[in-house]
């Protein structure tokens, strides 16, 4: 650079900020400056004047820096002056561009002061003015570029086969979750058919009899005196009783179903003779077998089985008379018992009418009923067949059934005879006598009554369990206990009266009591005397702090208690 | 239809013994002549033997049960236009819906309203007559 020529640049750009900063740097490097803010006034300004070199920011109003370029490359005149556009950082396309409409160099923005001035003077020493050099270096930089750019995407490349197979494993894992919500949703649906379904006939259930009912008191009501004599009263009469205990029936059944689908309907097994029970059950329906002439036949060998006698009464009735109902005039009912080393099997045979495979099939459904009773008179409510499986399901056994039609049906029920099972449904054995202090628990809930047992018994106490208000009185005279719990909804004696003889009688007056209840009436139990009070559902904490404030637990290190209740 | 001279036959289809009884009675006590069958396939005998002016039918029977009776009637041109009343005890919507479908001229849901099922067949017999 000589003094005598003072290189003359023309900066375009459009940024006065950008403009005016450029020029300072320029300017200190001994350049002189000229500014264009646009295109349009820069092609003006190189029109009329010499420039040794044009410095150019791309993105203008009007003509940008490319078209400059293009047009400045495009005349003879002003094709050696060489051409730098100033691109953004790494702007590939830019570069691509600039080099398009022939750009001799480019500065990437934003620009340090040194590299501007280093850019400028290197282009202006290049000694082929044509930008060959400048061109060529241009040309490297956008190999490099285009390199580094390649590496980049193979990089992507390989992250985005990455975030494929991740992507598909999630997709699979997206299919999964949709398939198992398909699963659910069309379990809910079935479901919500079958509530809609249950709905339905129960409507038409409890309406049936109710027609009869309703329009019968009607018809005896409402018409003159005189309209009916009194066979025809006695005939309505009985229509309506019988549709009344039809009524009850069903809403028993009905109860039952709905606590077996709670989960509330608790079994009381124990030990029963079966042939024993057999026979009483047949006594009952005898007289149903006698009207239709037909023979019935206990087959049944003796044996003992651990189940609620109860709810195996209602098992066999049910299976018992649903066959002499389905079994015409003159026909025969039998009834067997085989024992295994692991079930028993009692079978119900009729020469019935039998059942089709079709009629099978729906058997065990609720409000179903078969179109082949031999008397209408005994239609049943439909849920009978229903509640017995469930029952027998119940206690850990199965219903099966086969049939021929005009020939009969055999109604097997399998009972296990492993007591384990049955056993972990009864109370928690009491504990042997021991020299730990004595909590009696009474408590008809068996589930209530194994928590309240394991929790007490971690305190180091022994526990006996009872189960009525009658035994509470019993047991604590005789036993002494250091402490009594009570639930006051119990069978026999309620547990209020327990609780008032419990304090009344001197033996048992100083041994302190705890209402454990659902009912919510603490100020009856104070009445009564009752020495502590705890609302269920009971927690450890709730029970052994109750106790702990009596006397300090024998084994305290064994739990921890949370916040004392106050 | 000869109103003024004798009344109407009215044939009731009902399984249920005591329901049965009792839509005759109210029918009778309205002045109507029954003639009562247990089911869809005694019901058809008895509409061969002697045309009924009107059928009040239930619907859960068994054999043939109501909607596919009602149909059946619909499609013989000898009842196609017969008045045909449901008297059920099946009150869902989608039910009733159903057996207007099927072809009944009106759908009653028990317990019997006895104003009810007189106004409703009284109409069905002024308007098919």
């Amino acid at each position: 650079m000589t003094d005598s020529a003072q290189r003359h640049i023309l900066l375009v750009e459009d940024s006065r900020t950008q403009a005016a900063r450029a020029q300072l740097v320029l300017r200190d490097a001994g350049y002189r400056v000229t500014i264009a803010r646009d295109g349009e006034a820069a092609w003006q300004c190189i029109s009329a004047e010499w420039f040794d070199i044009i410095v150019s920011d791309i993105n203008m109003p009007g003509i940008d820096g490319y078209e400059l370029c293009r047009r400045s490359k495009a005349e003879q005149r002003l094709r050696a002056i060489p051409f730098v556009l100033l691109t953004a950082q790494e702007d590939l396309e830019a570069l691509v561009r600039g080099f398009e409409a022939g750009a001799d160099d480019f500065i990437t923005k934003p620009w340090m002061p040194s590299a501007l001035q280093g850019r400028i003077a290197a282009v202006l020493q290049d000694p082929d003015r044509t930008g060959r050099g400048a061109k060529g270096a241009s040309v490297e930089r956008m190999t490099r570029l285009l390199l580094g750019r390649t590496v980049e995407l193979e990089h992507a490349y390989r992250e985005l086969g990455m975030h494929e197979a991740q992507l598909l494993t999630a997709n699979e894992a997206l299919a999964g979750e949709r398939s198992a919500l398909e699963v659910a949703n069309k379990q809910l649906g079935a479901a919500s058919l079958a509530k809609s379904e249950f709905l339905a006939n129960m409507s038409h259930e409890l309406r049936t009899p109710l027609n009869a009912i309703l329009g019968f008191s009607d018809l005896l009501l409402n018409r003159p005196d005189g309209t009916y004599d009194r066979d025809s009263q006695v005939k309505f009469l009985t229509y309506v009783h019988g549709a009344g205990e039809h009524l009850l029936a069903l809403i028993n059944d009905i109860l039952d179903l709905a606590k077996v689908e709670a989960g509330q309907m608790v079994l009381r097994p124990g030990p029963v003779d079966l042939a024993d029970l057999i026979g009483e059950i047949m006594a009952t329906v005898a007289p149903l077998a006698g009207d239709k002439g037909i023979d019935l036949v206990n087959r049944a060998t003796a044996g003992e089985l651990t189940a609620d006698p109860g709810k195996l009464k209602q098992i066999v009735y049910n299976l018992l008379s649903n066959a002499i109902k389905f079994t015409p005039g003159g026909g025969r009912v039998e009834v067997r018992a085989d024992w295994s080393a692991l079930e028993v099997a009692i079978s119900f045979s009729d020469t019935g009418v039998g059942m089709s495979a079709d009629e099978l099939g729906h058997l065990f459904q609720e409000f179903w009923q078969s179109e082949r009773p031999t008397d209408e008179a005994s239609r049943g409510t439909g849920l009978g067949l229903a509640l017995t499986k469930k029952l027998v399901e119940l206690h850990g056994g199965r219903v099966t059934v086969t049939s021929e039609l005009g020939v009969g049906s055999t109604f097997t029920v399998r009972l296990p005879l492993r007591k384990s099972a049955l056993e972990l449904l009864k109370h928690p054995s009491d504990d042997a006598v021991g020299d730990k202090p004595l909590v009696l628990v009474a408590e008809d809930d068996k589930a209530t009554a194994t928590l309240l047992a394991r929790w007490i018994r971690s305190a180091g106490y022994r526990v006996n369990l009872v189960r009525s208000g009658a035994e509470v009185l019993e047991s604590a005279r005789s036993l002494r206990p250091r402490f009594v719990t009570l639930d006051v909804l119990m069978p026999n004696t309620d547990g209020w009266s327990a609780l008032t003889a419990l304090k009344q009688d001197p033996e048992t007056a100083g041994i302190p009591v705890i209402v454990v209840t659902i009912v919510d009436a603490p100020d009856i139990a104070a009445a009564k005397g009752a020495d502590a009070y705890i609302l269920k559902p009971v927690t450890r904490e709730s029970i052994l702090g109750a106790l702990a404030r009596f006397e300090p637990p024998p084994n305290a290190g064994d739990y921890q208690l949370g916040t004392p209740p106050s | 239809m000869t109103e003024s001279e004798a009344p109407a036959t009215i044939l009731v289809v009902e399984d249920n013994p005591a329901n049965l009884l009792l839509a005759e009675e109210i029918l009778k006590l309205a002045g109507y002549r029954t003639i009562g069958a247990s089911s869809a396939e005694q019901a058809q005998g008895s509409i061969e033997k002697q045309m009924p002016d009107l059928i009040l039918l239930d619907i859960r029977m068994p054999g043939m049960d109501g909607l596919k009776f009602v149909r059946m009637l619909r499609s013989s041109p000898i009842t196609a236009r017969l008045p045909i009343i449901a008297l059920t005890a099946q009150a869902m919507a989608d039910e009733q819906a159903a057996g207007i479908a099927a072809g009944f001229d009106a759908y009653l849901v028990k317990p019997i309203q006895q104003a009810l099922l007189l106004e409703a067949v009284g109409r069905a017999l002024t308007h098919c007559a």
